[in-house]
């Protein structure tokens, strides 16, 4: 018995989208963007690579795609997910347990999601930028109530500029040991992912020859809702 | 920058310029050329406690530093009581707090709407950052679900006990 994906082939065929995917961080953003993908067919075909260090924790539960059974089972998010891909008929999920420190090998599309701006330069800088093997950079942020999305060919010098200018350090980003830590609503973490795999969406479309062009800056704010899109 | 990019950029400074002084709250506004920051000072900003009591906080100097991407506050007129009369335990002060949510590095804990805040700094629109951060100083303990702050607010005197 096979997940039937006829509802939305019309939209999006795995069966003709061949790039690797990478998902770095698979929490709040990270696991619903697995979600979303492997349900569409994603990992069936192609590999879907899904990175994070963490063990799942019961904090977790509460705003991300895992439930009390990954908690007492005491598994690392990886591995949670690929047993939840599993039921999802997503066969080709490569687990990373690690935190990315260095250069890694990524291709394809990759999403990065992760909490830390550090870890994101680090990652953008040694492996995503001009790195020919990436085609699409999909970055979210997310705070309880606003998120932002940058969706950025990592070739495009422009784009390039763009990212940097909008990337900003740890230090100013949040003053978790003093005030109790991030916040994350399970909402907000999945109206990201939503959108951000609508981006890759229109991505795969685009390479099917599709008339669109991407936006490159996506400004969600939830109170007042509102969604703003720049094109760089 | 070409000379048209220039305009431009002064053309725009100038609208948020007159923009950031309608912020209600900001009393000054300048830039040190020494680290190419804008600083904004604020009048005396006030905020209520979880009793509904109005607490004088201070006058704030924000310091943007868009070069660096950070902002960091100052608060120009007055450290918290070391001791408050209003809690049980006395409270041991671990440094100068300039707010509740700001540290002694004057470094404001956003834990909603920094990414905001620095993508308006990224815009280069000053006027929508003070607008966000303007409500931030003025926090209303009322409606704080989770209080986490470096220093609890009743450390800052009560508003009529400052007019005496």
């Amino acid at each position: 018995m096979t997940i039937d994906t006829m509802r939305h082939e019309g939209i999006f065929d795995y069966e003709k989208f061949l790039l690797p995917i990478h998902i770095i961080g698979i929490g709040g953003v990270g696991s619903h963007v697995v979600y979303h993908l492997a349900k569409m067919g994603c990992g069936r075909v192609n590999d879907l690579h899904v990175w994070d260090g963490d063990i799942v924790e019961l904090h977790n539960v509460g705003n991300q795609k895992y439930d009390k059974r990954d908690v007492a089972d005491n598994l690392t998010k990886t591995a949670a997910l690929v047993r939840h891909a599993s039921w999802w008929d997503c066969k080709r999920m490569i687990q990373h347990c690690e935190y990315i420190d260095g250069q890694r090998e990524l291709d394809g599309i990759v999403f990065v999601c992760l909490d830390s701006m550090s870890a994101r330069w680090m990652i953008w800088e040694t492996s995503i930028r001009r790195n020919p093997a990436v085609k699409l950079l999909v970055e979210c942020r997310m705070e309880a109530s606003n998120a932002l999305i940058h969706v950025i060919d990592p070739h495009d010098e422009k784009q390039v500029r763009g990212w940097e200018k909008y990337w900003y350090p740890d230090e100013e980003a949040t003053n978790a040991a003093g005030c109790g830590g991030h916040l994350s609503v399970g909402p907000t973490a999945s109206i990201t992912a939503d959108i951000a795999v609508w981006q890759m969406i229109r991505f795969a479309a685009l390479e099917e020859g599709l008339d669109d062009v991407l936006d490159n800056q996506i400004r969600i704010s939830m109170r007042p809702l509102r969604v703003e899109t720049f094109k760089w | 920058m070409s000379t048209t990019g220039n305009q431009t950029a002064f053309q725009f400074g100038l609208h948020d310029y007159d923009l950031l002084c309608a912020v209600l709250g900001i009393a000054s506004i300048g830039i040190n050329w020494g680290d190419f920051s804008l600083l904004i000072g604020t009048e005396c900003i006030d905020a209520i406690d979880k009793d509904g009591k109005l607490r004088e906080i201070g006058e704030f100097i924000v310091k943007f530093f868009p070069r660096q991407k950070k902002f960091t506050f100052e608060n120009i007129t007055r450290t918290p009581m070391r001791q408050s009369p209003e809690l049980d335990q006395p409270t041991v002060s671990t440094g100068y707090f300039h707010h509740p949510h700001i540290n002694e590095d004057g470094v404001m804990c956003i834990s909603n709407g920094n990414s905001e805040i620095m993508l308006a700094m990224a815009d280069g629109v000053f006027s929508k950052a003070m607008k966000m951060i303007m409500p931030a100083l003025r926090m209303d303990m009322r409606f704080v679900r989770r209080d986490t702050a470096y220093m609890e607010l009743v450390l800052w005197p009560l508003k009529s006990e400052v007019q005496k």
